[in-house]
């Protein structure tokens, strides 16, 4: 009996959960159906990303295109684009990124040489993209 | 040889974070460590063969294979952690129970020790392909030395190792007696935090919506990238830059296995 309360109990605290979160979904700016993502080139030299740096207009998907040039894998990551993939030396990955909100900043590096592959996406004020 | 060292050790955290843990929480269930040595290796064989077979597995990778891969084996070890906390908490006392009784300790203790050995193994296929896959490209382009590499590894082990043994003596010297609390509140946290990185992946892939991303942002405060704020991650599932499906899915996973590992035993458990 006690298990089949808190087992109830638990289903409802999720199902709160869902709602909170179906409401917040529904309150984000989802990207214009006229435009298809956004394409970004990112190559990967002598352990440095080049750009380092990419701007991309805010609620717009994004296409990163990332050439690994060096003959060595590479790991791509990104904390808060929530991408991380080995490219393996002389690939090229694609990566979707669903549309960013404006006024932000996601860094991204490459895990296996870390002190030189740091880069960084900005995203430009909304308008800006247009 | 230290960037080598540092490489290695972030990627065994994770390792040996589940595996203290799910060694901690299979306490009293005979040959576990023989069990979680054979975990260990069937990992490194997987790993091994996969970083092998990397370059040929490049066009399937270079894809979302990569990160299905990850998101399928997060949520196996969330899977293997909850079971096992589900496990011990209905047979854990019928174990201590029956603690001079070998026989009959073998035979009510044998499932938790194949989810050990699993849940080491797939920890190690996630995170040891990585490493393989850096191995291997690092010596065949010769941007370090053998010597090294091999330095640099066996430093970054051994740091690893270290972490894991502290984090098991710490977990079962804290709690004697009521070492169970300790492990099943610790292994919730770890499984909310794989299941809200897997669910990211997924998120990523176009699976499923990720809601309000990110929910907040403390990338500049405590990077999830930094030293500390990577053991977090590992530890307790911090993350820097949450979307709300992942809040969602962490929420869901902590309640769920924290409920698994404190409800009361059924009662023929119990009795018996």
């Amino acid at each position: 009996m006690r298990n089949v309360r808190l087992v109830l109990r638990t289903f409802g605290a999720v199902l709160v959960a869902a709602g909170w979160f179906a409401m917040l979904a529904n309150a984000i700016p989802t990207a214009r159906a006229d435009e298809g993502p956004f394409e970004v080139r990112i190559t990967i030299r002598d352990h440095r990303f080049e750009p380092a740096t990419i701007e991309v207009p805010a609620n717009r998907p994004l296409k990163l295109i990332v050439t690994n040039a060096d003959p060595t894998p590479e790991e791509f990551e990104s904390v808060g684009l929530k991408i991380e993939r080995v490219i393996p030396g002389g690939k090229t990955a694609e990566f979707l990124v669903k549309p960013l909100r404006p006024n932000r900043n996601y860094k991204f590096f490459g895990e296996f040489h870390a002190k030189t592959a740091q880069g960084e996406v900005v995203v430009k004020a909304d308008g800006d993209g247009k | 040889m230290s960037q080598v060292a540092l490489l290695v050790f972030r990627e065994m955290l994770e390792i040996v974070v589940v595996a203290a843990l799910m060694l901690a929480a299979t306490r009293g269930v005979p040959g576990r460590f023989l069990w979680a040595a054979l975990g260990t290796g069937a990992g490194l064989a997987g790993a091994g063969i996969i970083a092998l077979f990397a370059e040929r597995l490049a066009d399937a990778m270079a894809g979302s294979g990569q990160d299905i891969f990850q998101a399928s084996v997060l949520l196996a070890t969330v899977v293997l952690v909850a079971w096992t906390i589900a496990w011990m908490r209905t047979h854990g006392r019928q174990i201590a129970a029956q603690a001079r009784d070998t026989a009959r300790r073998i035979a009510a203790g044998t499932a938790p020790r194949y989810l050990l050995a699993t849940a080491i193994a797939v920890s190690i296929l996630r995170d040891g392909t990585e490493l393989a896959l850096f191995l291997v490209g690092a010596g065949m382009a010769g941007q370090i030395g053998t010597a090294g590499l091999l330095a640099g590894f066996a430093i970054g082990i051994a740091g690893g190792v270290a972490v894991g043994v502290l984090l098991y003596r710490g977990v079962m010297a804290a709690s004697l007696g009521r070492v169970f609390n300790a492990v099943a509140a610790l292994l919730a946290f770890l499984g909310a935090g794989l299941a809200a990185q897997a669910i990211g992946t997924l998120c990523n892939a176009g699976w499923l919506p990720s809601g309000l991303d990110p929910v907040w942002d403390t990338e500049d405060i405590l990077s999830q990238n930094g030293e500390l704020g990577r053991f977090l991650h590992t530890l307790l599932g911090y993350m820097s830059q949450p979307s709300m499906t992942q809040l969602v899915a962490y929420a869901a996973t902590l309640a769920l296995v924290l409920w698994l590992g404190f409800r009361r035993p059924p009662a023929v458990a119990a009795r018996r």
